[in-house]
């Protein structure tokens, strides 16, 4: 597939900030050097700014509207009555004096500009951190799980050989009768096309396939894709992984990658 | 929509009119504030974001670029951004809202919210969810996946295709 069609397709989900992973580390990559991304991510942007507009307006207490222009220093001061007039050099003094204090004020303020501005980038910071911080959960969870499922003593484990589409492909399912818990070790695998995804199918004695999830693999080709729990794990003939699109099918249509047959 | 009444003051306040600033509130005040309620459901907080967004349009009108997208979706994207900004760090702190959300006010509604909701209202169910998890919940695609106990896949598509067609009902 033409790698551009891949940010392309990205480009609604980056300007909602949906991206994440794999997706987000790529795109991020690829939008400096690409003016095609950049203006279909700003059209997008423009969509996701008008989708605001849906909720409707909620006016806010009257007495916002005079903190937001009491913050920017827009209050009026009431004019004081006029003095009769003073000693000049009285005057001149006190003009050099609120000149002092007005430079300070301005120095006060762009400082203290400067210093929100710092806050604001360390606050995106902390978030990015956040972010990748739930990531390696996710990461160590799914580690886990197959560490658990491994350790099981009842746990089996079916070799997968990759078919004409993918010569390269290897997979070993590790999968559990007891708990139909399963997971895929996949390597080799090419990106899917686009608009495609990989799905597994686990083959019970119906000899119906059943879906069991669709994945993207990782960019070195590999995949580690824990099943969701279906009932035919607990007497598994065969299982196989199909080209499919994305959004995955109920039944095979694609062409097959891989294939095991339980022995 | 003002919008040729916003750009003009848009430029008086990169100049430094402070008096601009008030005439933008009145434009945008709702908006921004309807945005920060629905995604905080929070009426005091949500006024705070309201706060904030008029104080960032004051430093940042020099840097708005009318190239780049109309003041409305800019002010929208700010509000989204600090309400959501607001949002984690409650669900950081694991804390409720406060007190009761008002609800948007039956006074004259601008022809583009109708015209973003009955885009909105064009999507299928799967999609507009998908959507609004991402837009006003802000969530990630896998964070969706997950609550929705969807394939990643499918929540992308969903996602992907439902902004083509807000994009082709709005532009």
């Amino acid at each position: 597939m033409s790698s551009v069609d891949r940010f392309l397709e990205l480009a609604p989900l980056a300007a909602l900030d949906a991206l994440d992973g794999q997706d987000l580390l790529d795109f991020r990559e690829h939008l400096p050097g690409c003016a095609e991304c950049q203006a279909e991510l700003a059209a997008y942007e423009e969509v996701a700014g008008r989708m605001g507009a849906s909720v409707g307006a909620v006016p806010p207490r009257p007495a916002v509207r005079d903190r937001v222009l009491a913050s920017i220093g827009a209050t009026v001061a009431t004019p004081r009555p006029r003095r009769p007039a003073q000693r000049w050099w009285l005057a001149a003094l006190a003009t050099a004096a609120a000149a002092a204090l007005a430079l300070d004020l301005l120095a006060t303020r762009a400082e203290l500009e400067r210093m929100r501005d710092r806050a604001a980038a360390l606050e995106r910071q902390v978030e990015q951190a956040r972010h990748e911080v739930s990531q390696l959960r996710d990461e160590l969870v799914e580690a886990r799980s197959v560490r658990d499922l491994v350790a099981r003593p009842e746990s089996r484990l079916t070799s997968l050989a990759g078919l004409k589409p993918a010569p390269e492909a290897r997979g070993r399912m590790i999968w559990n009768a007891a708990t139909r818990e399963a997971v895929l070790l996949a390597s080799g695998l090419d990106r899917a096309p686009a608009g495609k995804a990989y799905e597994i199918w686990v083959i019970g004695p119906s000899g119906q396939p059943v879906p069991a999830g669709v994945f993207q693999p990782r960019p070195d080709g590999s995949a580690v894709v824990p099943l969701p729990q279906v009932e035919d794990t607990a007497l598994p003939r065969t299982f196989a992984v199909t080209v499919e699109p994305a959004a995955g099918s109920a039944s095979p249509t694609g062409p097959m990658v891989l294939a095991g047959a339980v022995s | 929509m003002p919008e040729s009444r916003a750009h003009g003051l848009l430029r008086r306040l990169a100049r430094g009119e402070q008096a601009a600033l008030g005439e933008f509130y009145d434009l945008y005040a709702g908006l921004v504030h309807g945005m920060a309620v629905r995604v905080l459901r929070d009426a005091s907080e949500a006024e705070d974001v309201v706060q904030e967004v008029f104080v960032q349009v004051w430093r940042q009108a020099g840097r708005y670029d009318p190239g780049r997208g109309s003041p409305e979706a800019w002010v929208c994207t700010m509000a989204r951004t600090r309400a959501l900004d607001r949002l984690r760090r409650r669900v950081s702190r694991r804390e409720e809202p406060s007190e009761a959300a008002p609800s948007p006010s039956g006074g004259p509604t601008p022809d583009t919210a109708l015209a973003v909701r009955a885009a909105l209202g064009s999507l299928s169910d799967e999609q507009r969810k998908a959507v609004e998890l991402a837009y006003f919940e802000g969530l990630t695609q896998s964070e969706i996946a997950r609550r929705l106990g969807e394939p990643l896949g499918t929540v992308k598509t969903r996602i992907r295709t439902g902004m083509m067609r807000l994009r082709e009902t709005l532009t």
